[in-house]
C-alpha cells in the first residue's frame, strides 16, 4: 500500500481496532458502475452532500466533468483531486461557485488512488481505491483494455468509516490550499449538527441502485474477450452490497451485533445434523447472513398481492437474479408451522425448509443473547431453548426443535461455534453457482 | 451395455466394478451405494446425480462431467483429471491420492474431505468451500483458489508456488513451511494464519490483512 495514502492513513488509523479493514479487488469496470450509482444516490437524496473525489489524473475527471456539474447542482460542495492535466482548470464545472479542483503533485501518492466520498446528513458512502502498480500485475502485466485495469480497496455506506476518511481527505487538501480545508470543515460540522434531524435515505433504495448499476454493467461488457473475470467481480460487489446493508444492520444493534454471524454458524450445524446437501446449507448460510434485512421490516402491511404477499425489504434481494431463492426464503422467515404466521400463511411443509430452520435459529438466537446478559451461559442456553420449545409445533416444526435441542446440549458441553465475521469482499464462496435446476434438485 | 444402463438408471443395478461406462449419459440420477470400483467412466455426464456413499475408488473420470453431484464418496486414487465438478458436494469425501489435475472445482464444497497425496495442481478452485481441510504436502501449485474459503485449513509444507489466492479466505490457516513462490495474495486476508517458514517469493501481498 502506498506510504502516505488515504487508504494507507486510513487503514493504519484502524489497524488496532477489532474491525480493520477488509480490502477486495476491483476491476476498473466495476469501480466505474459503483460510482455512478454511489454519485447518483446524490441526485435522489434527501439532503446536499460534500463530496471529496480523488481521479488519479485530470484527464479521468474531464471524462466524468458533466455528471458533476449535475452532481455539483445537488451538492453543497465538490472537491475534485487530480494530477493536472490539460483543459483540467478550463471545463465550465471546474468554475462552479461550488466546485473545487486541487491539482496534485505528480509525486503525491493520493495521485494513485480513486476515491468518492459521500457525506450528507441522510446519506454516507465511498469507494476507497488504488491502482495496482506495473510490478504488481506480475508476469502478464498491466493490462491493455482500459476497464480491466485493478485496484484494490474497499467500499462502505458505513458513517463512521465516511467520517473518519474525510477527516484524513481534508488534512491531505490541507496541505495544498488551507483556506478550502477550513472551508470543508465548516461542511463537515454542519453536516454533523443536520444529520441528527433529518431522516436517512433508504438503504434498500441506495442497494438495490447499486446492484441494478453492477447488473447493468454485466449486460454491456459481454463482448469483452475475458468479460468472466469482470462478471464474477461485478457480481462480487452485487453480493457484497447486500452483505453491507446486513453488517450495517449488525453495527446499529449493539445488543446482539453478530446475529448474522452467529445464526449463520448455528444454521449450518442445524443443516449438517440433518445431513442436507451442500447447496441447501450454502443457502442456508447466506439467508442467515442476510436475515435481518427481512426481520428489519416484519411489522408492517403487507401487500396483497393476488399470489403471495411478500416482505418488501426482501424484494430488494430480488433484484439479483442469483439471489432469487434467499429472497424465497427470506421472505418466509416469519411464518409459523401452525399456519399462523405472516407474509403468506403458509403451514407445516408448505414453508420452505431454509425459512423453517433459519426462522428458528435466529428465534433462538435473539433470545440466548439476549439473556446471556443477565445469565450464565448454561442458564441463558437452556432458558432460550425452553422459549423455543414451548412454540414447537405452534411456530416451530417439532423436528426441527428436537435437531436444535441436540445442539443446545452441546454448547452446554462445551462445543463451540465456528462464528467468524464474513470477509466482505470474498463472499463468492456463498453463491450458488448459477443454473436452472439441475439434476436431483427440487 | 444398453440394458445395463437402462437398469443403472432404473436403480436396478448397485454393482458394476470395473465396467466401462465411457462417455455414458447418467446426469440426474440417484446413484447412491453404487459401486463402481476401477470402472472406466471417462468422460461420462454424472451431472446433477446422488453419487453419495458410492464406490468410485481407483475408477477413471477423466474429463468426466459431475457439475453439481453429490460426490460424498469413495474416490481413493481415481483420475478426476480435467473432471468438472463445479458445484459438487465433496464434504467428507475420500480423495486420498487422487489424481485432480486441472479440475474445475469452483464453487464446490470440499470441507471434511481427505486430499493426503491428492494432486490438485492447476486445479480451479474458485469461490471454493475449504474450510478447515487438512492440505499438508498437498501440490496446489498453479491452482486458481481466487476468493477460496480456507479458514482454518491445514495447509503446512503445502506447494502454492503460482498459485492464486487474491480475496482468498486464509483467517487462522496454518501455512507453516508451505511454499507459495510466485503466488498472487492481492486482497487475501491471514489474520491469525501461522506464516512459519513459508516461502513468499515474489508473492503479491498488496492489500492482505496479516495479524497473528
Amino acid at each position: 500500500m502506498l506510504e502516505g495514502s488515504i487508504l494507507q492513513q486510513l487503514e493504519s488509523a484502524l489497524e488496532n481496532t477489532n474491525r480493520p479493514l477488509n480490502l477486495g479487488v476491483y476491476y476498473k469496470n466495476t469501480l466505474v458502475a459503483l460510482c455512478h450509482a454511489l454519485e447518483d444516490c446524490i441526485l435522489a437524496a434527501g439532503s446536499q452532500p460534500l463530496v471529496i473525489t480523488a481521479f488519479q489524473r485530470g484527464k479521468w475527471y474531464l471524462q466524468e466533468a458533466e455528471r458533476y456539474h449535475d452532481l455539483a447542482q445537488k451538492s453543497r460542495h465538490v472537491v475534485i483531486m487530480a494530477a493536472p492535466d490539460t483543459g483540467f482548470a478550463d471545463h465550465p464545472t471546474s468554475k462552479l461557485p461550488n466546485v473545487d479542483l486541487v491539482a496534485l503533485n505528480s509525486q503525491d501518492p493520493v495521485a494513485q488512488e480513486w476515491h468518492l466520498i459521500i457525506l450528507a446528513p441522510s446519506y454516507t458512502a465511498m469507494v476507497l481505491c488504488q491502482e495496482l502498480s506495473e510490478a504488481d500485475y506480475g508476469v502478464g502485466g498491466r493490462p491493455t483494455a482500459d476497464l480491466e485495469r485493478k485496484f484494490y480497496g474497499f467500499w462502505t455506506f458505513e458513517p463512521a468509516r465516511v467520517e473518519k476518511t474525510i477527516e484524513l481527505a481534508i488534512a491531505h487538501i490541507n496541505t495544498y490550499n488551507p483556506e478550502l480545508a477550513q472551508q470543508l470543515n465548516s461542511h463537515v460540522q454542519a453536516i454533523a449538527q443536520e444529520a441528527s434531524q433529518v431522516e436517512p435515505d433508504d438503504l434498500n433504495a441506495i442497494v438495490s441502485r447499486v446492484v441494478d448499476y453492477l447488473q447493468t454493467s454485466e449486460y454491456s461488457i459481454k463482448q469483452i474477450e475475458h468479460h468472466q473475470v469482470l462478471d464474477s467481480n461485478l457480481v462480487s460487489n452485487e453480493l457484497q452490497a447486500f452483505l453491507r446493508l446486513g453488517q450495517l444492520i449488525d453495527l446499529a444493534d449493539t445488543g446482539n451485533p453478530l446475529a448474522a454471524a452467529e445464526v449463520a454458524a448455528i444454521a449450518e450445524i442445524m443443516g449438517q445434523l440433518l445431513n442436507l446437501p451442500a447447496w441447501q446449507i450454502k443457502r442456508l448460510r447466506l439467508a442467515s447472513l442476510l436475515h435481518r434485512i427481512a426481520l428489519q421490516s416484519v411489522n408492517v402491511q403487507y401487500g396483497e398481492a393476488p399470489s403471495c404477499p411478500l416482505v418488501p425489504a426482501a424484494q430488494v434481494l430480488r433484484t439479483m437474479p442469483r439471489l432469487s431463492a434467499i429472497a424465497q426464503i427470506i421472505n418466509h422467515l416469519s411464518e409459523r408451522w401452525d399456519g399462523s404466521g405472516q407474509p403468506a400463511g403458509l403451514s407445516g411443509e408448505a414453508i420452505p425448509l431454509e425459512s423453517r430452520i433459519v426462522g428458528l435459529v435466529a428465534d433462538f438466537q435473539q433470545r440466548f443473547t439476549h439473556l446471556s446478559q443477565s445469565h450464565t451461559k448454561e442458564e441463558a442456553l437452556s432458558t432460550a431453548f425452553a422459549q423455543c420449545q414451548q412454540e414447537q409445533g405452534k411456530a416451530w416444526e417439532p423436528k426441527l426443535v428436537d435437531t436444535l435441542e441436540l445442539l443446545a446440549r452441546g454448547m452446554q458441553q462445551g462445543l463451540t461455534l465456528p462464528v467468524s465475521p464474513t470477509k466482505i469482499s470474498s463472499g463468492m464462496w456463498l453463491i450458488d453457482e448459477e443454473r436452472g435446476e439441475v439434476g436431483m434438485r427440487k | 451395455m444398453t440394458d445395463s444402463i437402462a437398469a443403472i438408471r432404473e436403480g436396478k443395478i448397485k454393482q458394476l466394478p470395473g465396467a466401462n461406462l465411457e462417455d455414458e449419459d447418467l446426469a440426474g440420477l440417484d446413484l447412491a451405494e453404487m459401486n463402481l470400483a476401477g470402472a472406466n467412466l471417462v468422460g461420462a455426464d454424472f451431472s446433477g446425480s446422488k453419487l453419495e456413499r458410492s464406490r468410485l475408488e481407483g475408477a477413471n473420470l477423466l474429463g468426466s462431467r459431475l457439475h453439481g453431484a453429490d460426490l460424498r464418496a469413495n474416490l481413493l486414487g481415481a483420475n478426476l483429471m480435467q473432471a468438472d465438478m463445479t458445484a459438487a458436494d465433496l464434504r467428507g469425501s475420500n480423495l486420498r491420492g487422487a489424481n485432480l489435475m486441472g479440475a474445475k472445482l469452483s464453487q464446490s464444497a470440499i470441507a471434511g474431505a481427505f486430499l493426503s497425496g491428492a494432486n490438485l495442481m492447476s486445479a480451479n478452485l474458485q469461490g471454493a468451500d475449504l474450510r478447515g481441510v487438512d492440505l499438508r504436502g498437498v501440490n496446489l501449485s498453479n491452482a486458481n483458489l481466487q476468493g477460496a474459503n480456507l479458514t482454518q485449513a491445514d495447509l503446512r509444507g503445502a506447494l502454492l508456488n503460482e498459485a492464486n489466492l487474491e480475496e482468498a479466505d486464509l483467517r487462522g490457516a496454518n501455512l507453516a513451511g508451505a511454499n507459495l513462490s510466485g503466488a498472487n495474495l492481492l486482497c487475501a486476508e491471514l489474520d491469525g494464519a501461522n506464516l512459519a517458514g513459508v516461502n513468499l517469493a515474489g508473492a503479491c501481498l498488496l492489500g492482505t490483512v496479516v495479524k497473528q
